[in-house]
């Protein structure tokens, strides 16, 4: 969601105000019903949400549940684009691979990861290396769907010029597939961030695996709401950068194909 | 006909290997599959169908549908408003990106356990993906139906129905794709949260009281409804959609 | 009848400002069929979006019947250039065309009686529960003139209604126009860059200038009707018309509107 640009100095500034005085206003609105009691108990005013995250801001233990979820994250996000992108490509270039995986594959998909969830925790305990291997098949399913279409989006003609011009199978691949699958796999690569931290840390929170997830567990159960909701924006923030920065490298791996431009324009 | 053999080459092998590895299986995580399947015949068929299935499925429709008439109904607004997008944008930003996971024990909090909360935090993190396609959507409408539009004095309701979501049905429905997946995670984990029903609840009980056949057999079922589910979903979507898929066929 | 008096649009304010349109007058009499040519990058579009009540003039007034059209006028139909772009895709022709039906019949059955009607007039009858773009390009546009014409109004807009179809399908097109009139009487009003296309079909053209477009001349075309893509395109009066009128855009096209000071150029976007 990109608000189309103005130009003139006036519209520029209220383009400016605008979204920061709405957020103000909300944020106000929320502090002012939890302080005339009009919201219940369990909804604290923003301000002791505020102060609890200015309070554990130098806290250890809060920065590394942190760490310890971005490591979920980061190892079962390389795990998915890694083995995603190898299938998915795979699926693509080479007929029999696909026919042979195309019925496993179609019936796997739409199966959501947290199914497996109670099995892996009885069979495997609740540990880290059970929320990286789920949220790693979460990761798996947007990097092959978004490679398989991508190889085989790849323009005919660009292919058979470069095989006309006599390039090799690596420089084709080097060349002229990557390029076009460049775009489908940032794109991918985003789906899976989002999905692969929203898996992380319902993983953490069921199975109680340290992580912000659990961290918010605790807190929901012991009734320390302000920590709660803490907790809450800390993620909230987390998912903002983590797509921000994704985003930010999709437009870069975009930036010269065509749909991209088009909407530029 | 071999191309039909090679498709189901490995899911076969599979079954088999499962059927093969675990009736040989000393794990007592790793029960006999022909274990589980009397298990899930035993739960699933029906004993348990009206008072477990039927609520979880329930409650994802009803989260599933109220997001998808909200995230339409708010998307079109903000897609037409480039003031209010640009005044929402902060806030609808930080609300799509926290993990809708993280939400469950929130929910938990100020609604309890019951079919309201699980609904209502269904609802919110499923209408995001719906909002935001039907934005760019309503953006992306060809100004030239608008013309037409008002130059064959169509009024408000009859651009809505005729012009402006017919154009947006496409994108709406890749929303709402999205957010049925997510709405099937978030009903699992709400149920494997905090329940006193669905196939998540039953699920969770079994390991609880040590019942792994009843286990393995809930999670089959969970992934048979993913896929019926999905299954359900793209068909509507074909044929709701079927001037969209034979449009671009033609192209 | 539609008169425009002293027209005058500009997009944009300040330094920034383009002027679309300095100062059009002209009036279309009922029953009158009437061609506006200009070269491109004249606001021809602009002005039929005036004129069609979606746009507001800057400056000028543009009355139907003597009633000062604001917004969209119930006795107007519009032709758009890009058929591909102006019919729905998710209905089906009879849908299309009786979409702008519901507000003026209640009966559904007056509205499928006058949608069959439109499309019996362009020769569509078998084609109503097609979707669009199952159509040619020709088809299509002759859907969007069905529309036009169920819609009963007195004046058809059309803009540039022929330019995206091959040669063959123009000139068959064209005849189903002028068919069209002469079987429903109804004012016609059409923009074209197509000279031999507008000396064929109107009984006045209007021709204008570059942008910031004026009135360059009015050219009455006394040509017999019925007309005939060979008969009356081989008369030597349509060749000194077409003559005529080609000189005018071409002296016009390179310099700026007669009354002009030093023209504002470098127009944003063509419309």
């Amino acid at each position: 969601m990109t608000p189309p640009r103005l130009a003139s100095p006036l519209t520029s500034v209220l383009n400016f105000l605008l979204p920061v005085l709405t957020t103000a206003a909300l944020l106000a609105i929320w502090e002012g019903l939890s302080a005339s009691g009009a919201l219940p108990a369990e909804i604290p005013p923003v301000s002791d949400v505020g102060a609890w995250l200015g309070d554990n801001a130098g806290a250890g233990d809060l920065w590394t549940a942190v760490g310890q979820t971005l490591g979920h994250w980061a190892v079962a996000l390389l795990a998915g684009v890694v083995i995603g992108t190898a299938v998915g490509g795979a699926m693509a270039a080479i007929p029999v691979v696909n026919e042979l995986l195309v019925g496993v594959v179609e019936f796997l998909r739409p199966i959501p990861v947290v199914v497996y969830l109670p099995i892996m925790l009885l069979m495997l305990g609740a540990t880290s290396e059970v929320v990286v291997w789920l949220a790693a098949v979460a990761a798996v399913w947007p990097m092959l769907s978004q490679t398989f279409y991508g190889v085989r989006d790849v323009d005919p003609v660009s292919r058979d010029t470069a095989r006309v011009f006599g390039l090799t199978t690596a420089q084709r691949l080097v060349w002229v597939t990557a390029p076009s699958v460049l775009p489908y796999v940032s794109t991918g690569v985003r789906i899976a961030s989002t999905i692969t931290l929203l898996v992380a840390i319902a993983m953490e929170l069921i199975g109680a695996v340290p992580g912000l997830g659990a961290t918010l567990g605790t807190y929901a159960a012991n009734g320390v709401y302000d920590a709660m909701y803490g907790v809450i924006v800390l993620t909230g923030l987390l998912g903002v950068v983590l797509n921000a920065a994704f985003e930010r490298i999709e437009r870069r791996a975009l930036r010269w194909h065509a749909s991209h431009r088009t909407r530029n324009a | 006909m071999k191309r039909i053999s090679l498709r189901l080459a490995l899911p076969a092998l599979l079954l088999l290997l499962w059927w093969t590895t675990s009736a040989r299986s000393t794990s007592p995580f790793y029960p006999p599959l022909s274990e589980v399947l009397v298990s899930f015949r035993e739960t699933w068929l029906f004993a348990r169908f009206g008072s477990d299935v039927v609520p979880s499925l329930v409650r994802l429709l009803a989260g599933l549908l109220i997001a998808s008439v909200v995230g339409v109904a708010l998307g079109v607004a903000l897609g037409r408003s480039a003031p209010l997008a640009r005044a929402m944008n902060p806030a609808v930003q930080f609300c799509r990106s926290v993990p809708g996971t993280a939400l469950i024990p929130v929910s938990v909090v100020l609604l309890g356990i019951g079919d309201g909360a699980k609904i209502g935090v269904i609802a919110f993190v499923c209408a995001f993906p719906v909002l935001l396609n039907t934005v760019d959507a309503v953006r992306g409408i060809d100004p030239q139906l608008e013309d037409v539009a008002r130059s064959y004095r169509l009024t408000r309701a009859q651009r809505l129905s005729s012009v402006l979501l017919p154009a947006a049905a496409p994108q709406i429905f890749a929303g709402v794709r999205t957010a049925l997946g997510m709405a099937f995670i978030m009903m699992v984990v709400t149920e494997l949260y905090a329940a006193t029903d669905g196939v998540g609840f039953v699920t969770v009980s079994a390991r609880n009281s040590f019942d792994v056949p009843g286990m393995w057999a809930g999670t089959v079922l969970l992934g048979l409804l993913g896929v019926s589910l999905t299954a359900l979903f793209l068909a509507l979507q074909r044929r709701v959609l079927r001037w969209h898929i034979g449009m671009t066929e033609r192209n | 009848m539609l008169s425009v008096t002293h027209l005058r649009k500009t997009y944009g304010s300040g330094g920034q400002a383009v002027e679309a349109i300095r100062d059009l007058t002209l009036t279309v009499g009922k029953g009158e069929f009437v061609c506006i040519v200009g070269p491109s990058g004249a606001g021809k579009t602009t002005l039929l979006k005036c004129l069609c009540g979606l746009l507001a003039p800057s400056d000028g007034t543009v009355t139907l019947d003597g009633e000062p059209v604001t917004g969209p006028p119930k006795a107007m139909a519009s032709v758009f250039q890009d058929y591909s772009r102006s019919l729905m895709p998710w209905f089906s022709v009879e849908r299309n065309v009786g979409l702008p039906l519901r507000n003026k019949h209640r009966s559904a059955a007056d509205r499928a009686k006058r949608i069959e009607g439109a499309l019996a007039a362009v020769g569509l009858e078998s084609f109503g529960s097609r979707y669009p773009w199952e159509l040619s390009g020709g088809m299509q546009q002759r859907v969007a003139i069905a529309r036009g014409l169920a819609y009963e109004p007195e004046i058809l807009l059309l803009d540039e209604p022929f330019a995206s179809v091959d040669a063959q399908t123009r000139a068959d097109l064209e005849d189903l126009i002028l068919r069209v009139r002469e079987a429903t009487g109804v004012t016609m009003l059409l923009v074209t860059h197509d000279i031999d296309e507008a000396v064929y079909l109107a009984d006045r053209v209007v021709v204008m200038s570059a942008r910031p477009s004026v009135v360059v001349e009015t050219v009455a075309v006394d040509l017999p009707r019925p007309r005939d893509q060979v008969a009356t395109k081989s008369l030597a009066r349509f060749a000194e018309l077409r003559a005529h009128v080609l000189r005018l855009i071409r002296n016009t096209a390179d310099q700026p509107a007669p009354a002009a000071p030093a023209a504002v150029t470098g127009a944003a976007h063509e419309d």
